[in-house]
Protein backbone atom coordinates (compact mmCIF):
# COMPACT_ATOMS: atom_id res chain seq x y z
CA UNK A 1 0.00 0.00 0.00
CA UNK A 2 1.45 3.41 -1.15
CA UNK A 3 1.54 6.70 1.85
CA UNK A 4 0.52 9.66 0.93
CA UNK A 5 2.90 12.71 2.17
CA UNK A 6 1.07 15.48 3.96
CA UNK A 7 1.07 19.48 2.22
CA UNK A 8 4.59 20.84 2.88
CA UNK A 9 6.08 23.79 2.00
CA UNK A 10 8.61 26.67 2.87
CA UNK A 11 8.49 30.02 2.13
CA UNK A 12 11.49 32.83 2.49
CA UNK A 13 11.60 35.87 3.40
CA UNK A 14 11.96 39.18 1.68
CA UNK A 15 15.72 39.43 2.68
CA UNK A 16 16.55 36.33 1.53
CA UNK A 17 15.13 37.21 -2.10
CA UNK A 18 17.23 40.78 -1.56
CA UNK A 19 20.67 39.07 -0.45
CA UNK A 20 20.44 36.02 -2.55
CA UNK A 21 19.12 37.24 -5.26
CA UNK A 22 18.96 41.35 -5.44
CA UNK A 23 14.85 40.69 -5.45
CA UNK A 24 13.67 43.95 -3.95
CA UNK A 25 10.11 43.48 -2.58
CA UNK A 26 10.01 47.48 -1.61
CA UNK A 27 7.03 49.72 -2.59
CA UNK A 28 7.45 49.00 -6.34
CA UNK A 29 6.62 45.39 -5.27
CA UNK A 30 3.00 46.23 -3.73
CA UNK A 31 2.45 49.60 -6.03
CA UNK A 32 3.28 48.27 -9.43
CA UNK A 33 1.78 44.78 -10.77
CA UNK A 34 3.76 44.35 -13.73
CA UNK A 35 7.15 44.42 -11.74
CA UNK A 36 5.02 42.05 -8.95
CA UNK A 37 3.98 39.27 -11.80
CA UNK A 38 8.19 39.86 -12.93
CA UNK A 39 9.87 39.51 -9.63
CA UNK A 40 7.62 35.72 -9.21
CA UNK A 41 8.28 34.77 -12.46
CA UNK A 42 12.51 35.16 -11.29
CA UNK A 43 11.63 33.87 -7.96
CA UNK A 44 9.58 30.92 -9.49
CA UNK A 45 13.19 30.38 -11.62
CA UNK A 46 15.11 30.69 -8.70
CA UNK A 47 13.87 28.00 -6.82
CA UNK A 48 13.32 25.86 -9.81
CA UNK A 49 17.22 25.98 -9.79
CA UNK A 50 17.94 25.97 -6.40
CA UNK A 51 15.26 23.67 -5.23
CA UNK A 52 13.67 22.21 -8.20
CA UNK A 53 14.53 18.37 -7.23
CA UNK A 54 12.40 19.75 -4.20
CA UNK A 55 9.35 20.61 -6.19
CA UNK A 56 9.93 23.85 -5.48
CA UNK A 57 9.88 26.85 -8.30
CA UNK A 58 9.25 25.85 -12.06
CA UNK A 59 11.56 25.55 -14.89
CA UNK A 60 9.44 28.14 -17.68
CA UNK A 61 7.13 29.38 -15.18
CA UNK A 62 3.88 31.40 -16.63
CA UNK A 63 2.89 34.60 -15.79
CA UNK A 64 1.19 34.60 -12.86
CA UNK A 65 -1.30 37.78 -12.03
CA UNK A 66 -0.53 38.32 -8.60
CA UNK A 67 -2.37 40.58 -5.79
CA UNK A 68 -0.81 40.90 -2.76
CA UNK A 69 -0.27 44.24 -0.51
CA UNK A 70 1.48 42.76 2.68
CA UNK A 71 -0.77 43.36 5.78
CA UNK A 72 -1.38 47.22 5.67
CA UNK A 73 -4.41 48.07 3.22
CA UNK A 74 -6.61 48.27 5.93
CA UNK A 75 -4.42 50.14 8.30
CA UNK A 76 -3.33 52.72 5.34
CA UNK A 77 -7.04 52.80 4.90
CA UNK A 78 -7.43 54.42 8.38
CA UNK A 79 -4.58 56.40 8.16
CA UNK A 80 -1.47 54.75 9.00
CA UNK A 81 2.09 55.40 7.58
CA UNK A 82 3.35 52.55 5.33
CA UNK A 83 6.81 52.09 5.59
CA UNK A 84 8.49 49.57 2.70
CA UNK A 85 11.90 47.74 2.24
CA UNK A 86 13.18 46.47 -0.33
CA UNK A 87 14.40 43.60 2.32
CA UNK A 88 11.45 43.33 4.70
CA UNK A 89 7.73 43.22 4.34
CA UNK A 90 6.15 46.52 4.74
CA UNK A 91 4.83 47.39 8.08
CA UNK A 92 1.77 50.02 9.11
CA UNK A 93 3.00 52.69 11.71
CA UNK A 94 0.52 52.54 14.78
CA UNK A 95 -1.84 55.40 15.18
CA UNK A 96 -2.62 55.56 18.64
CA UNK A 97 -5.27 57.29 18.82
CA UNK A 98 -6.93 59.03 21.74
CA UNK A 99 -9.84 58.42 23.84
CA UNK A 100 -11.77 61.04 22.36
CA UNK A 101 -10.72 59.90 18.32
CA UNK A 102 -11.80 56.90 19.47
CA UNK A 103 -15.17 57.24 20.80
CA UNK A 104 -15.56 59.31 17.20
CA UNK A 105 -13.93 56.63 15.14
CA UNK A 106 -16.17 55.84 11.91
CA UNK A 107 -16.40 52.99 10.01
CA UNK A 108 -14.41 53.91 6.89
CA UNK A 109 -15.36 52.98 2.98
CA UNK A 110 -12.93 50.83 2.37
CA UNK A 111 -13.78 49.82 -1.10
CA UNK A 112 -13.94 53.81 -2.17
CA UNK A 113 -10.82 55.08 -0.12
CA UNK A 114 -7.68 55.64 -2.08
CA UNK A 115 -5.58 52.77 -1.44
CA UNK A 116 -8.03 50.11 -1.94
CA UNK A 117 -9.15 51.71 -5.13
CA UNK A 118 -4.99 51.81 -5.94
CA UNK A 119 -5.71 48.33 -5.33
CA UNK A 120 -8.72 48.06 -7.52
CA UNK A 121 -6.99 49.23 -10.86
CA UNK A 122 -3.72 46.92 -9.88
CA UNK A 123 -6.87 44.19 -10.40
CA UNK A 124 -8.36 45.41 -13.31
CA UNK A 125 -5.10 45.57 -14.65
CA UNK A 126 -4.01 41.77 -14.10
CA UNK A 127 -8.01 40.47 -14.91
CA UNK A 128 -7.15 42.69 -18.60
CA UNK A 129 -4.11 41.64 -18.93
CA UNK A 130 -4.53 37.88 -17.55
CA UNK A 131 -8.00 37.26 -17.71
CA UNK A 132 -7.97 36.40 -14.46
CA UNK A 133 -6.61 36.99 -10.15
CA UNK A 134 -4.77 35.52 -8.10
CA UNK A 135 -3.32 36.01 -4.77
CA UNK A 136 -5.71 38.01 -1.99
CA UNK A 137 -5.19 41.10 0.26
CA UNK A 138 -4.68 40.13 3.66
CA UNK A 139 -7.41 41.21 6.28
CA UNK A 140 -5.12 42.34 8.65
CA UNK A 141 -7.03 40.42 11.56
CA UNK A 142 -9.32 41.90 13.95
CA UNK A 143 -6.99 42.72 17.30
CA UNK A 144 -4.10 43.34 14.86
CA UNK A 145 -6.04 46.13 13.36
CA UNK A 146 -7.45 47.35 16.70
CA UNK A 147 -3.52 47.83 17.78
CA UNK A 148 -2.37 49.71 14.66
CA UNK A 149 -5.26 51.86 15.80
CA UNK A 150 -5.75 51.98 19.42
CA UNK A 151 -1.67 51.38 19.83
CA UNK A 152 -0.79 49.43 22.62
CA UNK A 153 -3.16 51.21 24.75
CA UNK A 154 -5.88 48.65 23.68
CA UNK A 155 -4.51 46.48 26.12
CA UNK A 156 -5.22 48.68 29.11
CA UNK A 157 -8.55 49.39 27.75
CA UNK A 158 -9.44 45.71 28.07
CA UNK A 159 -9.37 46.56 31.83
CA UNK A 160 -10.11 50.07 32.17
CA UNK A 161 -12.52 50.74 29.27
CA UNK A 162 -14.59 48.15 27.56
CA UNK A 163 -16.83 50.19 25.90
CA UNK A 164 -13.73 51.66 23.97
CA UNK A 165 -12.41 48.03 23.04
CA UNK A 166 -15.22 47.39 22.11
CA UNK A 167 -15.66 50.24 20.08
CA UNK A 168 -12.22 49.96 18.21
CA UNK A 169 -13.06 46.42 17.46
CA UNK A 170 -16.19 46.60 16.30
CA UNK A 171 -15.18 49.39 13.49
CA UNK A 172 -12.55 47.19 12.53
CA UNK A 173 -14.16 44.18 12.14
CA UNK A 174 -17.33 46.29 10.23
CA UNK A 175 -14.11 47.35 7.86
CA UNK A 176 -12.52 43.60 7.59
CA UNK A 177 -16.11 42.61 6.30
CA UNK A 178 -16.36 45.26 3.70
CA UNK A 179 -12.81 43.98 2.34
CA UNK A 180 -13.77 40.38 2.67
CA UNK A 181 -17.45 40.56 0.97
CA UNK A 182 -15.45 42.90 -1.52
CA UNK A 183 -12.87 39.77 -2.71
CA UNK A 184 -15.68 37.53 -2.13
CA UNK A 185 -17.20 38.67 -5.31
CA UNK A 186 -14.28 39.54 -6.80
CA UNK A 187 -12.20 36.86 -7.14
CA UNK A 188 -13.64 34.16 -4.57
CA UNK A 189 -10.13 33.86 -3.35
CA UNK A 190 -9.58 34.78 0.29
CA UNK A 191 -6.53 32.53 2.20
CA UNK A 192 -3.50 33.44 0.03
CA UNK A 193 -2.75 36.71 1.17
CA UNK A 194 -2.34 35.44 4.66
CA UNK A 195 -1.22 32.08 4.07
CA UNK A 196 -0.36 29.11 1.60
CA UNK A 197 -1.41 26.50 3.43
CA UNK A 198 -5.15 26.88 3.35
CA UNK A 199 -7.65 25.83 0.62
CA UNK A 200 -7.82 29.52 -1.43
CA UNK A 201 -11.66 30.06 -0.81
CA UNK A 202 -11.21 29.92 3.14
CA UNK A 203 -11.59 33.50 5.02
CA UNK A 204 -8.34 33.16 6.87
CA UNK A 205 -7.96 35.51 9.75
CA UNK A 206 -4.50 36.56 10.50
CA UNK A 207 -4.11 36.69 14.45
CA UNK A 208 -0.20 37.49 14.93
CA UNK A 209 -1.15 39.72 18.40
CA UNK A 210 -3.35 36.85 20.17
CA UNK A 211 -0.44 35.12 21.57
CA UNK A 212 -0.17 38.17 23.96
CA UNK A 213 -3.25 38.29 25.29
CA UNK A 214 -4.70 35.40 27.71
CA UNK A 215 -7.82 32.88 26.90
CA UNK A 216 -10.04 34.75 29.05
CA UNK A 217 -9.34 38.12 27.49
CA UNK A 218 -9.55 36.27 24.12
CA UNK A 219 -13.12 35.25 24.75
CA UNK A 220 -14.49 38.43 26.38
CA UNK A 221 -13.01 40.78 23.31
CA UNK A 222 -12.31 39.18 20.47
CA UNK A 223 -14.30 35.44 20.15
CA UNK A 224 -17.37 38.03 19.38
CA UNK A 225 -15.78 39.68 16.34
CA UNK A 226 -13.99 36.67 15.02
CA UNK A 227 -17.46 35.30 15.19
CA UNK A 228 -19.02 38.02 12.95
CA UNK A 229 -16.46 36.92 10.44
CA UNK A 230 -16.73 33.29 10.39
CA UNK A 231 -20.70 33.50 10.26
CA UNK A 232 -20.79 36.21 7.62
CA UNK A 233 -17.84 34.19 5.19
CA UNK A 234 -17.31 30.62 6.02
CA UNK A 235 -15.62 28.48 5.66
CA UNK A 236 -13.88 30.50 8.22
CA UNK A 237 -9.57 29.55 9.22
CA UNK A 238 -7.20 31.44 12.10
CA UNK A 239 -3.80 31.86 11.00
CA UNK A 240 -1.49 32.14 14.59
CA UNK A 241 1.75 32.75 15.48
CA UNK A 242 3.33 31.12 18.11
CA UNK A 243 2.02 28.61 20.58
CA UNK A 244 -1.40 28.25 20.26
CA UNK A 245 -1.96 26.20 23.43
CA UNK A 246 -3.25 29.65 25.69
CA UNK A 247 -6.10 30.47 22.92
CA UNK A 248 -6.85 26.88 22.24
CA UNK A 249 -10.11 26.54 23.78
CA UNK A 250 -11.39 30.23 22.93
CA UNK A 251 -10.61 28.46 19.27
CA UNK A 252 -12.56 25.75 19.70
CA UNK A 253 -15.49 28.07 20.10
CA UNK A 254 -14.94 29.80 16.69
CA UNK A 255 -17.73 28.74 14.32
CA UNK A 256 -17.36 27.38 10.79
CA UNK A 257 -13.89 27.13 11.72
CA UNK A 258 -11.97 24.57 9.11
CA UNK A 259 -8.61 25.98 9.29
CA UNK A 260 -6.19 26.31 11.98
CA UNK A 261 -2.21 27.07 11.53
CA UNK A 262 -0.03 27.69 14.49
CA UNK A 263 3.22 28.65 15.22
CA UNK A 264 6.24 26.55 17.39
CA UNK A 265 5.78 24.90 20.47
CA UNK A 266 2.11 24.40 19.85
CA UNK A 267 1.24 21.42 21.76
CA UNK A 268 -0.71 19.57 18.87
CA UNK A 269 -2.15 16.70 20.84
CA UNK A 270 -4.53 18.99 23.26
CA UNK A 271 -5.12 21.00 20.08
CA UNK A 272 -6.10 17.95 17.98
CA UNK A 273 -8.27 16.94 21.44
CA UNK A 274 -10.60 20.26 21.02
CA UNK A 275 -10.63 20.02 17.51
CA UNK A 276 -10.82 16.81 15.64
CA UNK A 277 -11.81 17.62 12.33
CA UNK A 278 -9.76 20.98 12.18
CA UNK A 279 -7.32 20.78 9.59
CA UNK A 280 -4.40 22.20 11.49
CA UNK A 281 -1.42 23.47 9.59
CA UNK A 282 1.88 23.43 12.05
CA UNK A 283 4.65 25.68 11.56
CA UNK A 284 8.43 24.91 11.60
CA UNK A 285 10.25 28.11 13.75
CA UNK A 286 12.08 30.40 11.11
CA UNK A 287 14.62 31.20 13.82
CA UNK A 288 15.36 27.24 14.26
CA UNK A 289 15.27 26.90 10.31
CA UNK A 290 17.97 29.50 10.55
CA UNK A 291 20.38 27.86 13.55
CA UNK A 292 19.69 24.38 13.84
CA UNK A 293 21.21 21.27 11.56
CA UNK A 294 19.40 19.17 9.70
CA UNK A 295 19.25 16.66 12.19
CA UNK A 296 17.34 19.21 14.46
CA UNK A 297 14.83 20.08 12.28
CA UNK A 298 13.82 16.87 10.82
CA UNK A 299 13.17 16.17 14.35
CA UNK A 300 11.03 18.81 14.82
CA UNK A 301 9.32 17.85 11.71
CA UNK A 302 8.80 13.94 13.01
CA UNK A 303 7.45 15.69 16.19
CA UNK A 304 4.38 17.90 14.71
CA UNK A 305 4.03 14.74 12.65
CA UNK A 306 3.41 12.11 15.31
CA UNK A 307 1.71 14.98 17.44
CA UNK A 308 -0.84 16.38 14.85
CA UNK A 309 -2.56 13.89 13.03
CA UNK A 310 -4.40 12.50 11.90
CA UNK A 311 -2.27 12.86 8.85
CA UNK A 312 -4.90 13.89 6.41
CA UNK A 313 -5.94 17.25 8.40
CA UNK A 314 -2.51 18.16 8.60
CA UNK A 315 0.11 19.86 6.87
CA UNK A 316 3.32 21.84 7.88
CA UNK A 317 5.43 24.18 6.46
CA UNK A 318 8.11 26.70 7.65
CA UNK A 319 7.54 30.06 6.41
CA UNK A 320 9.59 33.29 6.50
CA UNK A 321 12.96 32.20 6.37
CA UNK A 322 15.47 33.92 6.38
CA UNK A 323 18.88 34.64 4.55
CA UNK A 324 21.59 32.29 5.85
CA UNK A 325 18.91 29.53 6.87
CA UNK A 326 21.18 26.24 5.45
CA UNK A 327 20.01 24.60 2.10
CA UNK A 328 20.38 21.47 3.85
CA UNK A 329 17.55 22.37 6.89
CA UNK A 330 15.02 23.18 3.63
CA UNK A 331 15.91 19.95 2.20
CA UNK A 332 15.51 18.33 5.59
CA UNK A 333 12.28 20.03 6.71
CA UNK A 334 10.79 19.31 2.94
CA UNK A 335 11.99 15.79 2.70
CA UNK A 336 11.29 14.63 5.92
CA UNK A 337 7.46 16.22 6.06
CA UNK A 338 6.76 14.18 2.85
CA UNK A 339 8.75 10.42 3.20
CA UNK A 340 7.86 10.40 6.86
CA UNK A 341 3.85 10.58 6.36
CA UNK A 342 4.25 8.61 3.55
CA UNK A 343 5.80 6.04 5.64
CA UNK A 344 3.38 6.15 8.32
CA UNK A 345 0.03 6.02 6.05
CA UNK A 346 1.72 3.22 4.28
CA UNK B 1 -1.62 43.04 56.14
CA UNK B 2 1.35 46.03 56.13
CA UNK B 3 0.82 49.04 53.96
CA UNK B 4 3.90 47.21 51.73
CA UNK B 5 1.76 44.03 51.44
CA UNK B 6 -1.23 46.77 50.59
CA UNK B 7 1.42 48.47 47.62
CA UNK B 8 2.70 45.25 46.55
CA UNK B 9 -0.68 43.80 46.86
CA UNK B 10 -1.70 46.43 44.36
CA UNK B 11 0.41 45.92 41.92
CA UNK B 12 0.32 42.34 41.59
CA UNK B 13 -3.98 42.88 41.15
CA UNK B 14 -3.10 45.98 38.66
CA UNK B 15 -4.63 48.38 40.79
CA UNK B 16 -3.27 51.51 39.97
CA UNK B 17 -5.66 54.20 42.26
CA UNK B 18 -4.98 51.35 45.46
CA UNK B 19 -0.92 51.83 44.38
CA UNK B 20 -1.28 55.51 44.94
CA UNK B 21 -3.25 55.47 47.83
CA UNK B 22 -1.53 53.09 49.75
CA UNK B 23 1.91 54.92 48.57
CA UNK B 24 1.13 58.15 49.82
CA UNK B 25 -0.29 56.26 53.17
CA UNK B 26 3.13 54.72 53.35
CA UNK B 27 4.78 58.05 53.29
CA UNK B 28 2.01 59.22 55.57
CA UNK B 29 3.83 56.52 57.96
CA UNK B 30 7.11 57.70 57.60
CA UNK B 31 8.44 54.44 55.46
CA UNK B 32 11.58 55.36 53.55
CA UNK B 33 10.84 56.05 50.40
CA UNK B 34 13.48 53.27 49.45
CA UNK B 35 11.77 50.58 51.23
CA UNK B 36 8.26 51.46 49.30
CA UNK B 37 10.15 51.15 46.14
CA UNK B 38 11.95 47.68 46.84
CA UNK B 39 9.58 46.20 49.43
CA UNK B 40 6.56 47.34 47.65
CA UNK B 41 6.51 48.51 44.33
CA UNK B 42 9.31 46.66 43.06
CA UNK B 43 8.12 43.58 45.13
CA UNK B 44 4.76 43.21 43.25
CA UNK B 45 6.35 43.66 40.10
CA UNK B 46 8.78 40.99 40.48
CA UNK B 47 5.85 38.71 40.88
CA UNK B 48 4.23 40.13 38.22
CA UNK B 49 7.55 38.98 36.11
CA UNK B 50 7.70 35.69 37.21
CA UNK B 51 3.61 34.89 36.52
CA UNK B 52 4.74 36.62 33.51
CA UNK B 53 7.49 34.45 32.61
CA UNK B 54 5.24 31.54 33.31
CA UNK B 55 2.54 31.64 30.77
CA UNK B 56 0.06 32.89 34.23
CA UNK B 57 -0.76 36.53 32.83
CA UNK B 58 0.06 37.96 29.07
CA UNK B 59 0.97 41.58 28.16
CA UNK B 60 -1.92 43.42 29.12
CA UNK B 61 -1.94 42.37 32.29
CA UNK B 62 1.50 43.23 32.75
CA UNK B 63 1.10 46.58 31.12
CA UNK B 64 -1.35 46.88 33.95
CA UNK B 65 0.75 46.34 36.45
CA UNK B 66 3.53 48.70 35.20
CA UNK B 67 0.99 51.27 34.76
CA UNK B 68 0.02 51.05 38.42
CA UNK B 69 3.93 50.93 39.08
CA UNK B 70 4.40 54.01 37.94
CA UNK B 71 1.82 55.77 39.22
CA UNK B 72 3.29 54.53 42.82
CA UNK B 73 6.61 55.76 41.52
CA UNK B 74 5.14 59.02 41.08
CA UNK B 75 3.86 59.44 44.80
CA UNK B 76 7.27 58.71 45.77
CA UNK B 77 9.74 60.11 43.24
CA UNK B 78 10.20 63.58 44.75
CA UNK B 79 11.19 61.44 48.31
CA UNK B 80 13.33 59.50 46.33
CA UNK B 81 15.62 62.57 45.39
CA UNK B 82 15.73 64.14 48.26
CA UNK B 83 16.78 60.85 50.05
CA UNK B 84 19.82 60.62 47.48
CA UNK B 85 18.93 57.40 46.02
CA UNK B 86 20.41 56.24 42.76
CA UNK B 87 18.76 54.31 40.22
CA UNK B 88 20.19 50.67 39.85
CA UNK B 89 21.75 51.92 36.42
CA UNK B 90 21.14 53.47 32.94
CA UNK B 91 19.81 51.15 30.49
CA UNK B 92 20.03 52.92 26.85
CA UNK B 93 16.93 50.60 25.06
CA UNK B 94 15.96 50.23 21.60
CA UNK B 95 15.34 48.32 18.88
CA UNK B 96 17.62 47.75 16.29
CA UNK B 97 18.10 49.23 12.43
CA UNK B 98 15.07 47.62 10.56
CA UNK B 99 12.88 46.49 13.40
CA UNK B 100 9.70 48.51 14.11
CA UNK B 101 8.19 46.17 16.56
CA UNK B 102 8.52 48.57 20.04
CA UNK B 103 5.50 46.27 21.92
CA UNK B 104 8.87 43.92 23.65
CA UNK B 105 11.13 46.57 24.11
CA UNK B 106 8.61 48.79 25.98
CA UNK B 107 7.72 46.11 28.05
CA UNK B 108 11.57 45.64 29.14
CA UNK B 109 11.47 49.31 29.70
CA UNK B 110 8.82 49.28 32.14
CA UNK B 111 10.16 46.22 33.90
CA UNK B 112 13.34 47.46 34.07
CA UNK B 113 12.21 51.16 34.76
CA UNK B 114 9.91 49.32 38.10
CA UNK B 115 13.16 47.21 38.91
CA UNK B 116 14.88 50.85 39.56
CA UNK B 117 16.76 51.06 36.55
CA UNK B 118 16.58 54.87 34.89
CA UNK B 119 15.73 53.93 31.30
CA UNK B 120 16.59 55.83 28.14
CA UNK B 121 14.48 54.50 25.20
CA UNK B 122 15.68 55.57 21.98
CA UNK B 123 12.95 53.77 19.96
CA UNK B 124 12.77 51.22 17.37
CA UNK B 125 14.25 51.26 13.94
CA UNK B 126 17.78 52.54 15.47
CA UNK B 127 20.85 52.96 14.05
CA UNK B 128 23.58 52.13 15.60
CA UNK B 129 25.32 55.36 16.15
CA UNK B 130 22.53 56.66 17.97
CA UNK B 131 22.69 53.88 20.65
CA UNK B 132 26.38 55.29 20.25
CA UNK B 133 25.26 58.70 20.81
CA UNK B 134 22.80 58.12 23.68
CA UNK B 135 25.72 55.77 25.23
CA UNK B 136 27.71 58.68 25.63
CA UNK B 137 25.22 61.65 26.36
CA UNK B 138 23.78 59.60 29.26
CA UNK B 139 26.77 57.40 30.76
CA UNK B 140 25.02 54.03 30.36
CA UNK B 141 26.22 51.00 32.39
CA UNK B 142 24.00 48.94 30.04
CA UNK B 143 22.91 48.80 26.26
CA UNK B 144 19.66 46.88 25.55
CA UNK B 145 18.79 46.08 22.38
CA UNK B 146 16.04 43.45 20.55
CA UNK B 147 14.59 42.32 17.32
CA UNK B 148 11.41 40.26 16.61
CA UNK B 149 12.50 39.04 13.57
CA UNK B 150 15.62 37.70 11.78
CA UNK B 151 16.21 39.69 9.22
CA UNK B 152 17.52 42.27 11.40
CA UNK B 153 19.56 39.59 13.18
CA UNK B 154 23.03 41.39 11.30
CA UNK B 155 21.72 45.03 12.68
CA UNK B 156 22.08 43.61 16.19
CA UNK B 157 25.72 42.10 15.53
CA UNK B 158 26.52 45.67 13.63
CA UNK B 159 25.52 47.78 16.35
CA UNK B 160 27.54 45.58 18.74
CA UNK B 161 30.59 46.10 16.58
CA UNK B 162 29.59 50.37 15.63
CA UNK B 163 29.66 50.00 19.74
CA UNK B 164 32.59 48.22 20.60
CA UNK B 165 34.58 50.40 17.14
CA UNK B 166 33.67 53.98 19.01
CA UNK B 167 35.66 52.42 22.35
CA UNK B 168 32.14 52.31 24.40
CA UNK B 169 32.83 48.74 26.00
CA UNK B 170 34.73 49.38 28.84
CA UNK B 171 32.51 50.00 31.48
CA UNK B 172 29.21 49.04 29.77
CA UNK B 173 27.35 45.79 29.09
CA UNK B 174 25.26 44.66 26.59
CA UNK B 175 22.22 42.59 26.52
CA UNK B 176 20.29 41.49 24.03
CA UNK B 177 16.75 39.97 23.14
CA UNK B 178 13.50 39.62 21.20
CA UNK B 179 12.00 36.74 19.03
CA UNK B 180 14.40 36.03 16.43
CA UNK B 181 17.55 35.88 19.15
CA UNK B 182 18.99 32.88 20.98
CA UNK B 183 21.45 32.83 23.43
CA UNK B 184 23.98 31.06 20.80
CA UNK B 185 23.69 34.07 18.46
CA UNK B 186 23.33 36.35 21.36
CA UNK B 187 26.99 34.89 22.92
CA UNK B 188 28.07 34.75 19.33
CA UNK B 189 27.71 38.45 18.30
CA UNK B 190 29.79 39.51 21.50
CA UNK B 191 26.97 40.25 23.38
CA UNK B 192 27.74 40.01 27.44
CA UNK B 193 23.77 38.73 28.25
CA UNK B 194 20.74 37.06 26.89
CA UNK B 195 17.10 37.59 27.73
CA UNK B 196 14.42 35.19 26.73
CA UNK B 197 11.61 37.70 27.79
CA UNK B 198 10.79 41.24 29.57
CA UNK B 199 11.06 39.43 32.92
CA UNK B 200 14.42 38.24 32.40
CA UNK B 201 15.57 40.79 30.87
CA UNK B 202 15.26 42.54 34.69
CA UNK B 203 17.44 39.64 36.28
CA UNK B 204 20.07 39.28 33.47
CA UNK B 205 20.69 42.86 33.81
CA UNK B 206 20.92 43.03 37.46
CA UNK B 207 23.20 40.09 37.65
CA UNK B 208 25.64 42.11 34.44
CA UNK B 209 26.39 44.78 36.70
CA UNK B 210 26.77 43.56 39.72
CA UNK B 211 23.27 43.81 41.61
CA UNK B 212 21.91 41.74 44.08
Amino acid sequence: MTGRAIDAKVGFYPSWWNKNYGICMGREYFHNPAYRVEVNLKQQKYLYERFGHLDMGRANPAPEPLIDYGMVLLPEVFGCEVVFEDDALPWAMPLNLSDQEIMDLEVPDVINSPPMQRLITQMDCLQSKYGRISGSINPTGVQNLALKIRGDQLYIDYFENPELAHKVLSVSTQAILQLTAYMKKRTGILAPGVTPMARPEIFVTPNCTVFQISNETFETYILQYENMLAEAYPPFGIHHCGSGDEVSQGYAKVKNLVFLEVGPNTDLVSLRQLMPEVHINARVDPVRMLNCTPEEIAGDVRHLIDTGGPLDKLSIDAVGCDYGTPDQNVEAMLKTAREYSMAKTS
Amino acid sequence: MSVLEEIKNSIITYKANLTKEACERALAENIPPGDIVNLGLIAGLEVVGQKFKANKIFVPEVLMATKAMHTGLGVVKPLLAQSDIQPAGTVILGTVKGDLHDIGKNLVGMMLEGAGFKVIDVGINTPPEKFVEAIREHKADLLAMSCLITNTLSALETAIKVVDEAGLRPGLKIIVGGGAVTEQFAAKIGSDGYAKDASSAVSVSKELLGIA
